[in-house]
């Protein structure tokens, strides 16, 4: 093994943000407490990531308020989290396991992630828009942005 | 069923074809300099990620080109031209030329046939594979392809096209059925490890990477049947005229295996007896392996690695030196890597049968029941191409289907034993690598992975890669994204 693990967080703050530390930005995210517009990065260098709509697509009263807060309304919501089941069970069960405790794939839950920005919503979002690494490919323009969200409402759903 | 042996193999002995020789003299190498190279003699000699490959580099990969449906082989020309052929699974091949993708495939499998397609893509194992160019192209047009056919319920079919020359950059349907000679048709019996690549050694011969026949486990057990042409590595000569699919190479290590003769009981020793393979196919190089999609030669040696790709925990990367004279046993089902089939992990006790690999990279559950790895994991190895450049020296590139990671694999000759580096992780998804004319490794990945395949020409396309020394990225190129370890 090479024994590096995920070192450093990738999911950055807005600018507005950067007086405080890191570390404190994340557990608003991972919290969901702090209503800040999220900026999406790639796991591998920390680079941006635009999300722009595809044609056609609509932008959701859900999805709206996700960019503006990084806040997931969709947690919690037992219509999306279903919703969210059957994507997961679509796209990404074979990989990452019934319990998203891995398998080909790796770990969604219980802090073992193999990119620290999966522990937040937007890092995780921006992991699921644009992919990550080999398999892991982006979902853009394959699933909606909305989707997206109610996936990773299912998939908090699971990590308690 | 040949039993299992104990077979610990070391100092391999040294015994290089005349043309080696020579290059090596020109290259001002001392062969016994260059052939230090042991395959492992146990399991801890088995080279894993976290070594250091001297001398290699920090590497970037720019694109060439891209646009294709599921890329899944490559090869470069080996006439001078500079072009690049690129396997599209669903029965194309698409001619690169001066960094240009060309509007009409090279070669079309789709649409010869009045009833349709001639190429199976049910699953996202299946299609056209690979495409090889006879040593000769240049003067007599042979191309050979490998694929799953649909008309004959997904056997492997090797056949040949020949171009004409008055059309070099495609072979148009009419050629196509004027000059098809089909080599082989293997039965398939599941959708799955069919293996793929096809290629000519230095020595002439095709080679054919087979896989066991799918499902998971061997439930033919196919790697250790000598008498079924799956789980080998077949080597076969198609210089034979037209009415010959092929010939058996005479040195074959079971090329007379099936030869009549009459029987002797007595005055044998078992060693005797032990080398007697009534029906075995003599066509076999190598066998044991459960899914050889790649391998390659190294093209200043003629070493040959090959990438077998893997079950649940491990993925293996084998070598034979050019001095091969063929018969390795790799393995499986009795061995997966350096571990047992199945594997329980820590403890595990087993014969090592047949060769080792020199190296293998675990999945993210290396055993039943292992703590999950965040890093240095894979699915499915890829090999890319044996590079000689930018600081690496007989370095073979693999490329993992599912981690997006490019180790390299060397022998480290000061520290006399074989080195696994993980030289950087991308965000593709590598399908396949060939050599280019300037020695670079060219690599191609799809979107396309199991769960995600909506078929051969409705995925997300995939690119064209040349991996080069992140120094020599030329100004503008695109660049994959990647991690550096």
């Amino acid at each position: 093994m090479t024994g590096l693990g995920p070192a450093v967080p990738r999911v950055r703050p807005r600018i507005g943000c950067a007086g405080a530390s890191l570390a404190l930005a994340l557990l608003a995210f991972a919290g969901g407490a702090l209503a800040d517009k999220p900026v999406f990065v790639h796991p591998f260098d920390g680079a941006p990531i635009e999300t722009p709509l595809e044609e056609g697509e609509a932008e959701t009263p859900a999805l709206k308020e996700f960019k503006e807060t990084g806040v997931n309304p969709y947690r919690d919501q037992a219509e999306a989290v279903a919703d969210g089941k059957r994507l997961y069970e679509q796209w990404c069960q074979v990989c990452h396991a019934a319990d998203a405790s891995g398998n080909m794939g790796p770990s969604l839950v219980d802090d073992k992630h193999v990119y620290a920005q999966t522990a937040t919503d937007a890092g995780m979002f921006a992991i699921v828009y644009a992919g990550a690494s080999g398999a892991m490919q982006g979902f853009s323009g394959r699933i909606t942005q909305d989707d997206m969200l109610k996936l990773i409402a299912y998939v908090r759903s699971l990590g308690r | 069923m040949t039993m299992p042996t104990q077979r610990a193999s070391s100092a391999q002995s040294i015994h290089l074809p005349g043309r080696l020789v020579a290059a090596l003299a020109l290259a001002g190498f001392g062969a016994a300099a260059v052939h230090a190279q042991q395959i492992p003699a146990t399991p801890d000699e088995v080279a894993r990620p976290g070594g250091t490959i001297p001398g290699a580099p920090k590497l970037a990969l720019v694109k060439i080109a891209d646009g294709f449906h599921d890329p899944v082989g490559v090869t470069a020309a080996n006439d001078g031209s500079g072009r690049i052929f690129v396997v599209a699974r669903a029965g194309r091949v698409r001619l690169v030329k001066d960094g240009k993708v060309q509007p009409e495939p090279f070669l079309d499998l789709t649409n010869f046939n009045p009833l349709g397609s001639d190429v199976q893509t049910g699953f996202v194992e299946q299609g056209l594979w690979s495409i090889a160019l006879h040593p000769k192209f240049k003067e007599n047009g042979h191309v050979y392809v490998h694929y799953a056919s649909l008309p004959f319920n997904g056997a492997s079919i090797v056949a040949r096209f020949t171009v004409d020359p008055a059309s070099p950059d495609q072979i148009t349907k009419e050629q196509l059925l004027k000059s098809a000679k089909v080599l082989m048709n293997i039965p398939q019996p599941y959708y799955n490890h069919y293996g793929g690549r096809i290629a000519f050694g230095p020595d002439g011969m095709l080679y054919i990477g087979k896989g066991d026949g799918g499902w998971e486990g061997d439930p033919l057990n196919a790697g250790q049947n000598l008498n079924v042409l799956l789980a080998k590595i077949l080597r076969i000569d198609v210089d034979t005229p037209d009415d010959v699919p092929y010939a058996v190479p005479k040195d074959n290590p079971f090329a007379k295996a099936d030869r009549p003769q009459l029987m002797s009981l007595f005055g044998i020793t078992e060693q005797g007896f032990a080398v007697n393979q009534i029906g075995s196919r003599p066509e076999t190089w190598a066998y044991g392996l459960r899914n050889p999609y790649s391998f390659h030669f190294d093209a200043k040696t003629g070493d040959l690695f090959i990438a077998d790709v893997g079950q649940n925990h491990w993925e293996e990367i084998d070598w034979q030196p050019a001095s091969s004279k063929g018969g390795e046993n790799y393995g499986w089902k009795f061995n997966q890597g350096s571990h047992c089939h199945p594997t329980t992990g820590p403890g595990e006790k087993c014969p090592i049968v047949g060769v080792l690999p020199v190296a293998e990279y675990p999945h993210q559950e290396p055993y039943p029941g292992a703590e999950k790895l965040t890093d240095g994991w894979g699915c499915s190895a890829q090999g890319l191409g044996v590079a000689n450049y930018a600081g690496m020296n007989h370095t073979y590139l693999v490329g993992d289907w599912c981690s997006g990671r490019l180790f390299g694999v060397a022998w480290d000759g000061g520290a006399s034993k074989w080195q696994m580096q993980e030289l950087l992780q991308t965000n593709l998804q590598f399908t396949s690598g060939t050599v280019d004319a300037d020695g670079s490794v060219l690599a191609t990945n799809c979107v396309c992975f199991y769960t995600e395949d909506k078929g051969p020409t409705a995925n997300p396309p995939g690119s064209l890669w040349r991996i080069m020394a992140a120094d020599q990225v030329p100004a503008g190129a695109e660049t994959a994204r990647t991690r550096q370890q």
